[in-house]
């Protein structure tokens, strides 16, 4: 009995070893060689530096996430659908320097990031104010994964504005979470909303 | 012989024989394991109507399932843009559909379209796969990926379909069977090892090795295509919307999310499509002669007339507009009344409700003009201090122009006021609108009910569809 039992096991754990082998080195099916577009970009990742906080001031803060606001600017959160829409803006500005948009999805993965960041690029597209558009990935030590999207936006009697949106998702994969800044061009990388973005962090 | 060899020979009788509890538990454990995989691999593996019958009922015993507990289903929906005919032995018609039921799983419809060539759109569960932990592949029907991947190489963030489900593209029944057939042994492979698993944990590898080895006995090899499109809906679709409309509007306004039904890649063409519905107030429903007062004007209630209108935007590769369609959807008493739209209401539709489609493409000569009636409709974000147009207005312009230069098609069938959204959206977008909607697979109708294209002298019936 104990040598049929050994038998029974090399054979399982050969067939597993021999079916591991047949698995390793298998490129799968559709890989990109046909000129398929993948909703995943591709490319030069977008480094985005974190910051832990803007040396005082203000801070958002709810049960998904905190970012601190910069000097002289307020703080708002309303619902948008089963999310929220959090903005930064200046006394006085017509437009915030940053959006937040919160949205429970499930799962919130890597693969959900890439489909809403491409949804959102087609709607950017789609509303005719946006050019330039360019989607990369993004390193971020405060998140998972992310995506970027670079842009410029030009309303109608503006100067165009340089626009960066940021999507990622928290640890827990219950929430996608999509942050944007905007400056005018050239002083994007430089302007308070983009330290703002950056002190962005994300609760389980 | 050596005396190392005597040694190695020594020392491993001297392993197997040193912990006999340890040992042997690990071995006895294994051969259980193997017993059972066996025992159900073998029922569920080859997803036979029999095997999956005793499958299911093993399953049900101990309070589980295990994928697969029908057979396929042939039936007669009337598809995009044909009405069939079907029975049980062959299809007729210019497009026929068979709706394939993979239990708790999923979803799969089979699609033969007009031009030969066959689609399958699988959803529902099968379109998402389980996770990854610790390179322990748990779960892997990667239907949304690139096939039934194994092992520890497999990378959480290169596989973890999100969507709502998938469509495949073939260029001959043969090439659809295979691949339904396919999905068919994973799904009862995977209930398989959802079985062994509750009965021993961790006995699910198991039935891997098993359907390998049955695999390679029977010369069976098939490695899936990708999905040539994926479906996305729920929280991804309302945070690409939301995000983006929060953007043009400098914060200060947005889409309406609870709009946003969902987004398609098109991973051949290059294409996204946008699908949002479209909620008109009373008043802009009277201006269209579609009477708010008639029925539950946007909320689908039940027993009453209703209409429903999902605005699709396809961008394509440089996120430029490129096309724009309404896919509507009315009861038996709406049908006249979304059929105007288009300028001449379709009659003869015997107590059947209608789906209308009118498709428009956009090109730089009327881009302006469909991002305006698209901004008005909620479509789109729609920029501040830009050009919109009130629905009242949108609708019937981008109606015209499809007639002028697009198509305007409409065919008969059956819905009721609590599907309409999903009829609305049909084919069009089957796995957002939900496979569970076959539009009449349910009813088995055998008749064909008739398609129809708007011509210059009206409507034509569609000669290539009809039986």
């Amino acid at each position: 009995m104990r040598g049929v039992r050994t038998t029974a096991a090399v054979v399982c754990l050969g067939a597993a070893l021999a079916l591991a082998g047949c698995s390793r080195g298998e490129e799968p099916a559709g890989d990109d060689e046909s000129g398929r577009t993948e909703i995943a970009p591709e490319g030069d990742a977008l480094e985005i530096e974190a910051l832990d906080d803007l040396g005082g001031g203000e801070t958002y803060s709810d049960d998904v996430l905190s970012i601190a606001v910069p000097e002289g600017m307020t703080a708002s959160a309303t619902p948008a659908g089963e999310g929220t829409s959090i903005q930064l803006r200046a006394a006085g500005a017509p437009r915030a320097a940053v959006i937040v948009t919160v949205t429970p999805q499930e799962p919130a993965n890597p693969d959900a990031v890439d489909a809403a960041s491409a949804a959102a690029a087609a709607q950017l597209g789609a509303s005719g104010v946006v050019d330039d558009l360019e989607r990369v990935p993004a390193t971020w030590s405060a998140v998972p994964y992310a995506v970027a999207a670079t842009y410029t936006i030009t309303l109608e009697g503006a100067e165009p504005l340089d626009g960066l949106l940021v999507t990622t998702h928290n640890e827990a994969e219950t929430y996608l979470v999509a942050v944007s800044t905007e400056a005018p061009q050239g002083e994007l990388l430089s302007s308070p909303g983009y330290d703002a973005l950056r002190t962005l962090t994300l609760k389980d | 012989m050596s005396r190392s060899h005597r040694t190695a020979r020594t020392s491993l009788w001297r392993r197997a024989a040193a912990s006999p509890d340890d040992g042997a538990g690990s071995l006895e454990y294994l051969g259980a394991t193997m017993f059972v995989a066996l025992i159900v691999g073998s029922l569920l593996m080859v997803a036979t109507p029999l095997g999956n019958q005793i499958g299911a009922r093993l399953c049900a015993a101990i309070g589980t399932t295990c994928g697969s507990d029908t057979g396929a289903q042939d039936d007669l929906p009337p598809d995009e843009p044909c009405t069939v005919r079907t029975d049980d032995t062959h299809i007729e018609g210019g497009v026929s559909i068979s709706f394939i039921s993979l239990g708790s799983s999923g979803d799969m419809s089979v699609e033969r379209l007009s031009d030969g060539t066959y689609k399958v759109t699988v959803g529902g569960e099968l379109g998402a796969d389980a996770s990854l932990s610790a390179g322990e592949a748990q779960g892997t029907l990667r239907i949304g990926d690139y096939g039934g991947e194994l092992g520890a190489e497999a990378s959480v963030s290169g596989g973890v379909f999100a969507g709502a489900g998938v469509e495949y593209s073939f260029d001959s029944k043969e090439e659809a069977d295979e691949f339904t057939n396919w999905v068919e042994r994973t799904v009862a492979k995977e209930g398989a090892k959802s079985v062994s698993n509750a009965l021993i944990p961790g006995s699910g590898a198991s039935v891997e090795v098993l359907n390998w080895l049955w695999n390679k006995a029977t010369g069976y090899d098939y490695e899936p295509p990708a999905p040539n499109v994926s479906y996305y809906e729920g929280g991804i679709s309302a945070n690409g919307s939301a995000s983006a409309g929060a953007i043009v509007a400098g914060g200060n306004a947005s889409l309406d999310y609870a709009n946003a039904l969902g987004v398609k890649f098109d991973h051949d063409k290059g294409t996204t499509t946008v699908y949002n519905k479209i909620t008109l107030d009373g008043e802009a429903a009277a201006q269209l002669g579609l009477s708010a007062t008639d029925g539950n004007w946007g909320a689908g209630g039940e027993g009453s007339a209703g209409i429903e209108l999902v605005v699709a935007t396809t961008l394509d590769k440089n996120n430029q507009i490129s096309e724009v369609s309404f896919d509507g959807a009315a009861t038996a008493e709406g049908a006249g009344s979304l059929t105007a739209l288009a300028g001449i209401p379709l009659q003869g539709g015997g107590g059947k409700g209608v789906q209308l489609k009118a498709t428009v493409p956009v090109t730089d000569a009327n881009r302006a003009q469909v991002t305006a009636a698209l901004g008005g409709l909620g479509a789109i974000a729609a920029a501040p201090g830009g050009t919109s147009m009130v629905p009242a207005v949108a609708i019937p312009m981008i109606m015209q122009q499809a007639a002028a230069n697009g198509d305007v098609t409409a065919q008969f069938l059956d819905v009721n006021s609590s599907n309409l959204v999903d009829a609305a959206l049909g084919l069009e977008a089957p796995a957002i609108g939900g496979l569970s909607f076959s539009l009449g697979a349910s009813t088995a109708t055998s008749e064909s009910t008739g398609a129809y294209y708007l011509g210059a002298n009206g409507w034509q019936e569609w000669a290539a569809c009809a039986v």
